[in-house]
């Protein structure tokens, strides 16, 4: 079912689906502790605890640090927007479409911001385990960068299409192609490394010397910052499932409001899915050296790579 | 394999006396004004100290490959007879025994000549000998205070006879307390002086004394060039406790077990065993065989549950959680089976001088079968599988380089030098209690990394499992505690023991009235993390906290001076631009 | 594929968290938990005040009575006093949750009537302890545990002095 170009209706549903994105993030998280400790033979910590962490945090007054760098203490302030105008652009839980060429360029901008926000912020800390971990999780994401560019570009060259309507699913203009299907496989990595996870959460590691991004944060700023960050994994994600599955295929039953609550439902749940096996799979994971990480996002590169090379022939 | 004192086949060093009696003659030769057999495995040497250096020259030179330098102890005798004396305890593994060499020195400005250069592991016990009674070491490389923080004031030594064990500094005539400002001024000058120039070019990361990958306090100062650490300084005797002197002053004879048995919280019981062995030797009790064993399995239990704690602190430091979790959740059984046995957890309380004060039969031995079962299948099940991801292993193979040269120069023990290729384990080459009865199986590995001693501890797991089964089958009926009266004033005595972490050795001078006159506890940890420097250098910033996590340190059994409540962290500007230079983009 | 195995291995056992405190621990037999004493057999002989490694245990003269305290905050829960403790006075018991608010209920008190010198009416041992001590001593020496050390010495002095073949 496509749906006709009504603007008004369009920017409501951008602005629910925002705050359905702001809401889930802090969910999905806790689901994905859920599971870790599950695989651990844990109880572990209840669903919602991640949403009373946040809220915990954000009753606080923000830490200031006057050693640090002017960016330090206003990047979450910088970074929280950004995802959240990432998530008024990029679907999610209910349909609709931005719709003019070239917003999947701007829809993968507007995702790798908020990882570039945060690791500079953190580099202008004046500790130094906040440098160390700024600087680390800089060089991860510009490696995934490159990986998920070529990934979408091999996807808009598959489909002759800047336009994000056009290329969910990715196969729909195309067909199941090669060079889509390994684009998709590459950005299924990036989906899973740009969540901060096992084995590539090398900037987060606390045991670790380097105590990751947050290490000069505290209060309100740091629940910003952890927010905007748990907000890019869930549109990570939902990009990701929104090239995958063909959603606007699913049957209408009822008007046109049951067929969105149901689409709602079954891509709630399909994140909640694709939480919880990345969670499990990240249970199975001890941390990479940072070297060793960046080698190991470098294999997503090289396919999405591939992908795009194969994508100009055709292929 | 264990191999029997007296018998060797290594070809190294010229001397192999049969007896402690043939001992006693090669170093009367050597120039030792006196030689006394102070009991079994321990001769005491009175050297001059004109001949000390040459003494010890010659010591290594006729031992040359064993002789070992296990710890130094200062002791103030001025009450007894108008000198302090300083005690080097030297082992001789091959040989199975310990030898004493102790220097006298007059009372007023006591001074004897130092032996760290000639050999280098001596070199922090005469420092704290230096820092708690004022004897100065004359020719040592580094003079510079090791326990007592750099401003304590000159001229305090609290070891010494009479400084009162509850005298507070701001009683101390002269002391202000309120000046004293908490700057470290000197620190362990490591061989590699750097000149004012050189430090400019590096960021120094300071990690300690508080810090998320730490469980105790420690300082370590990195000097990093980007991500590779250039050098590395460490201070630590942040948990001091004044164990000694509480025990010299206010404690009996049969109080100090339970004083020992605090000194770790992983490690307890095989202090408090060190302990009563070395009044034991020192008192000539002889302990009944049924404790020896029972002694001999809770050592064992204790290592377990040690090593298995180790296991997970290092996946959770590998960032591996699950491994974490599943080391600790095996570990659980060991617990609650040394819970049932003693009643506690970890202060199993079960020793006192002449043996133990619980039995282990019936119902507990099968408690202890059931667990060893457990605890084997799952811990091999579990490693078989964790020991293979790829991640996990490459951030320990050939990480963490501690060459056998070093290992040997630096005095190191127990699975940190067994990872490096010595065969040395005190349990097959000094036994005790009742490892004289069994063969220990020696683990030995030559990697000299991370993977090494991870690799040694995993084998020495399944050797405890092994050898309490051994034990409970060997146990022979019999009493628990051996009868004696006032123990004898004044007697020297040497216990050792093979903690978890390596040689444990407790040196005892009996006192009048059954209390101790001097106790000295020198735990592995303070062999072991002089080495830390030494690994360091060289590696990648990420993998520091595995390493420093690799030799097992228990800075709690390290540390046992006095605390002094002024602050010793040091803050250091860190040149931003220097950081980055040297980062990859 | 060691890694599907770390996984499966995980979850398809039980998961082992305690329900602890919703649900009471078991702690085993012989578990060294809180010592309590008993004031009708404690004699204030001071057996486990010289035996306690911590100093938990006092004894103190307060006018007419001898009081003994132990001060849970400094005990170490070894068993000495419990082992040593010719009476059976002092056990320790398997409680272990002994967090209070107030550090006063931290503390058990026996207060022991004193028995006061048959000569010099001085106050110098519990009563308990001097009849404890009397019905084990032969008739003759009876009258000795009655009084003082000093006054026992001096009566002590005088037999000797003065004793009869």
């Amino acid at each position: 079912m496509t749906l006709h170009h009504d603007a008004l209706l369009w920017a409501v549903l951008a602005v629910i689906n925002a705050s359905l994105v702001v809401f889930l993030a802090p969910l999905l998280d806790g689901v994905e502790r859920k599971v870790r400790a599950r695989v651990q033979r844990r109880v572990g910590p209840p669903i919602l605890q991640t949403v009373y962490d946040l809220i915990k945090l954000y009753r606080r007054p923000p830490t200031q640090d006057p050693s640090a760098g002017p960016f330090h203490g206003v990047a979450p302030f910088i970074a929280f927007p950004t995802a959240l105008i990432a998530a008024l652009v990029i679907p999610s839980v209910l349909p609709y479409r931005l719709g003019f060429p070239g917003d999947l360029i701007v829809v993968a901008y507007l995702l790798v911001s908020v990882s570039t926000i945060t690791s500079f912020g953190a580099a202008s800390s004046s500790i130094p385990y906040s440098v160390v971990g700024g600087w680390r999780e800089a060089s991860l994401t510009m490696a995934s960068e490159l990986a998920l560019g070529a990934a979408v570009a091999a996807i808009a060259s598959a489909n002759g299409s800047l336009l994000l309507a056009s290329v969910m699913p990715a196969y729909s203009v195309s067909g199941p192609k090669p060079s889509v299907l390994a684009a998709l496989a590459g950005l299924a990595i990036i989906t899973y490394v740009e969540g901060g996870r096992l084995p590539f959460e090398i900037a987060e590691a606390e045991p670790e010397l380097a105590g990751g991004v947050t290490v000069g944060y505290g209060g309100s700023s740091l629940a910003l910052l952890l927010h905007s960050l748990m907000i890019k994994r869930v549109l990570f994600t939902s990009l990701f499932l929104d090239l995958l599955i063909p959603w606007d295929a699913l049957p209408v039953l009822g008007g046109y409001c049951s067929w969105v609550v149901l689409r709602a439902a079954l891509f709630t749940a399909a994140l909640t899915l694709t939480s919880v096996v990345f969670a499990a799979l990240e249970a199975s994971y001890g941390r990479c050296r940072p070297g060793h990480a960046l080698t190991l996002v470098k294999r997503a590169v090289i396919v999405s790579g591939v992908a795009l090379i194969a994508s100009c022939f055709g292929i | 394999m264990r191999r029997a004192s007296g018998s060797d086949d290594s070809g190294k060093g010229s001397v192999r006396p049969g007896s402690l009696k043939g001992l006693g003659e090669v170093l009367r030769e050597l120039g030792a004004e006196d030689v006394r057999v102070v009991h079994a495995g321990a001769v005491l040497v009175t050297v001059g100290k004109g001949r000390l250096r040459g003494f010890v020259e010659g010591l290594l030179k006729s031992f040359e490959g064993e002789a070992r330098y296990s710890t130094g102890v200062g002791t103030d005798f001025r009450p007894l007879e108008g000198s302090y004396a300083m005690t080097h305890v030297i082992a001789l593994d091959r040989v199975g025994a310990y030898v004493l060499v102790e220097v006298r020195s007059g009372a007023v400005r006591p001074s004897i000549p130092s032996i760290t250069p000639v050999m280098p592991a001596a070199n922090w016990a005469e420092r704290e000998a230096r820092d708690m009674l004022g004897i100065e070491f004359d020719g040592h490389p580094e003079p510079v205070r090791l326990i007592l923080p750099d401003d304590w004031p000159e001229g305090v030594y609290p070891l010494r006879k009479d400084f009162p064990y509850d005298l507070k500094l701001s009683e101390v005539e002269g002391v202000d307390v309120g000046r004293m400002v908490g700057e470290p001024r000197n620190f362990s000058v490591s061989p590699r002086v750097r000149s004012p120039d050189a430090e400019v070019a590096y960021a120094s990361i300071p990690m300690g004394p508080y810090h998320p990958a730490l469980h105790e306090p420690e300082y370590y100062e990195l000097y990093v060039e980007g991500e590779r650490v250039v050098d590395a300084k460490y201070r630590g005797f942040f948990v001091h406790r004044g164990m000694e002197k509480l025990a010299e002053s206010r404690m009996t004879v049969n109080q100090v077990p339970f004083l020992a048995e605090r000194i770790c919280g992983i490690c307890g019981y095989t202090h408090a065993c060190a302990y009563c062995q070395a009044v034991e030797a020192a008192a000539g009790i002889e302990v009944p065989e049924r404790a020896l064993f029972i002694r001999s399995i809770l050592l064992e239990i204790e290592r377990l549950h040690s090593h298995l704690l180790w296991f997970g602190v290092a996946f959770h430091l590998l960032g591996f959680d699950t491994g974490f979790m599943a080391m600790w959740r095996i570990r659980e059984d060991v617990m609650r089976v040394a819970e049932a046995l003693t009643g506690n957890r970890k202060t199993y309380g079960m020793n006192l001088v002449g043996g133990v004060r619980r039995d282990v039969r019936g119902e507990k031995v099968s408690l202890v079968t059931r667990m060893l079962g457990k605890v084997e299948e799952e811990f091999k099940g579990f490693c078989r599988n964790a020991l293979r991801l790829s991640e996990v292993v490459e951030r320990v193979k050939e990480v963490g380089i501690l060459t056998r040269e070093d290992a040997m120069k630096l005095g190191a023990v127990g699975p940190h030098a067994r990872a490096s290729g010595l065969e040395i384990d005190v349990r097959a080459d000094h036994p005790y209690a009742a490892y004289g009865f069994i063969d220990v199986n020696v683990a030995v590995k030559d990697s000299c990394d991370v993977l090494a001693r991870i690799l040694v501890r995993y084998e020495e797991v399944l050797e405890s499992v092994r050898l309490i089964r051994e034990f409970l089958k060997l146990m022979p009926e019999g009493e628990l505690m051996a009868e004696y009266g006032e123990i004898p004033p004044l007697r020297v005595g040497v216990g050792v023991t093979e903690a978890p972490r390596g040689e444990d050795v407790h040196y005892v001078v009996t006192g009048l009235g059954n209390r101790v006159y001097r106790w000295r506890p020198r735990a592995p940890s303070y062999m072991n993390l002089a080495t830390v420097p030494t690994m360091l250098r060289g590696e990648r910033l990420a993998n520091v906290p595995i390493i420093i996590a690799s030799i097992d340190p228990c800075f709690s059994c390290t540390d046992h001076a006095v605390v002094v409540d002024v602050r010793t962290g040091a803050r250091r500007v860190i040149k931003l631009q220097n950081l980055l230079r040297g980062c990859p983009p | 594929m060691s890694r599907l195995r770390v996984l499966i291995e995980g979850l398809s056992k039980d998961v082992v968290t305690e329900k602890y405190p919703y649900a009471p621990v078991e702690v085993p037999e012989g578990f060294r938990g809180k010592p309590v004493i008993d004031p009708s057999k404690c004699v204030g002989c001071g057996s486990c005040v010289n035996a306690c490694p911590p100093n938990a245990l006092s004894i103190t003269d307060e006018g007419p009575y001898r009081v003994v305290r132990l001060f849970i905050g400094r005990c170490i829960f070894c068993g000495r006093c419990e082992e040593v403790c010719p009476f059976n006075a002092i056990t320790l018991t398997r409680e272990f949750e002994l967090a209070v608010t107030d550090t006063a209920d931290l503390v058990q008190e026996v207060k022991l009537v004193m028995a006061r010198c048959a000569a010099c009416g001085e106050p110098y041992a519990p009563l308990r302890e001097v009849r404890k001590v009397a019905e084990r001593l032969p008739d003759e020496l009876r009258a000795l545990a009655y009084l003082c050390p000093k006054c026992r010495e001096v009566m002590a002095s005088h037999y000797v002095s003065f004793a009869r073949r």
